[in-house]
């Protein structure tokens, strides 16, 4: 795991509080998997922006499912800034 | 249980109050920062009013700071959290208090009269609550109070627009609750009565003689009588009351 993969979990553990960080796996499903509802994926979403300074539209969290995903999305787009 | 003292001080928290510079918003700030909140006075035009109020809250050995923006405007009230939240860190309490009247009798309201009441006392605290909600929900606590009025619940005639706005603010209030309660913010209304020194300010005193005579405790409420239910709201007296209607309005609408 590379240093963005643990700050992402380190991220998604902050919100969930009630998910072990260990339990949390690259390939974990945020909803199905860690039990996120709405409002954590909300509070997910700005913790993420403020974090890498980036701006995650709709579309885009709609597609986001697994934690790899999420990585993916932050590498993606901190290379085309 | 602690001594109910404790649970009452705000040492510690910042609250932001919009309309803080008159009425009810001004006893509100003055009541917060006497509890020990940092409390930022909002308003819109009447900066020498909430210099006032902030000077009598230093004289009172409470702490706050005055900020004007518009709470009209989605992007004046981003930037103003923002700054708000960068200074102290967080914003712990909100109070939507800041309203208009604009009366008239439905056939001769005009277009600007309803749309002016609609943005500032409904489309304003819908702006604020987006704004300082991020900062609540990140901290797991929050407190947002939102001045409605018997209005909105009774309803008053030659008033649809403001009646409209502040029923309006109930349902507001009420989904909110519901939204945030996960996060621990907790969400409720005040609904004030006939209050001397506020918008009511403008009936006649026949007018006033003839409410009087409707409220079962005789008298018209003060400031101070609304601000003391905001600050039992707003206080951790209140930990398990989330998407209520407080009443103070002596007993006028039950």
């Amino acid at each position: 795991m590379d240093d963005l993969e643990t700050r992402v979990i380190d991220l998604i553990a902050e919100v969930l509080v009630d998910v072990n960080k260990e339990n949390i796996q690259m390939s974990s499903k945020i909803v199905e998997d860690l039990g996120a509802e709405s409002l954590d994926i909300y509070d997910m979403i700005a913790l993420l922006e403020d974090e890498f300074g980036l701006e995650i539209a709709d579309e885009d969290v709609e597609k986001i499912q697994t934690v790899q995903d999420v990585a993916d999305f932050i590498k993606q787009h901190q290379k085309a800034s | 249980m602690a001594h109910p003292s404790s649970m009452i001080s705000l040492q510690g928290q910042t609250a932001l109050v919009t309309g803080g510079s008159r009425g009810i918003g001004s006893a509100v700030c003055s009541m917060l920062a006497s509890s020990g909140a940092f409390v930022v006075v909002n308003y819109r035009s009447s900066e020498a009013s909430a210099q006032d109020v902030m000077a009598g809250i230093k004289d009172l050995g409470g702490d706050g700071k005055i900020a004007r923006f518009d709470v009209c405007s989605g992007d004046e009230v981003d930037r103003a959290t923002a700054e708000i939240i960068q200074d102290r860190g967080k914003i712990d309490i909100l109070v939507n208090n800041a309203g208009i009247s604009r009366d008239g009798l439905i056939g001769r309201m005009k277009d600007q009269d309803w749309n002016d009441v609609l943005s500032t006392n409904l489309s304003g605290v819908f702006h604020i609550c987006r704004s300082v909600s991020k900062s609540m929900i990140r901290n797991r606590k929050g407190r947002i109070i939102n001045i409605s009025s018997t209005a909105g619940e009774a309803g008053n005639p030659g008033q649809v627009n403001y009646s409209a706005a502040k029923a309006g603010l109930i349902g507001f209030t009420k989904a909110l609750a519901r939204e945030l309660a996960p996060r621990n913010i907790l969400v409720n209304s005040v609904s004030p009565g006939i209050i001397s020194g506020g918008l009511s300010d403008q009936l006649t005193e026949d007018q006033l003689e003839a409410i009087r005579a409707h409220v079962p405790l005789r008298r018209t409420g003060t400031s101070d009588d609304v601000a003391a239910a905001v600050l039992f709201l707003s206080s951790g007296m209140a930990d398990y009351i989330t998407g209520q209607v407080i009443r103070v309005n002596g007993g006028l609408y039950m």
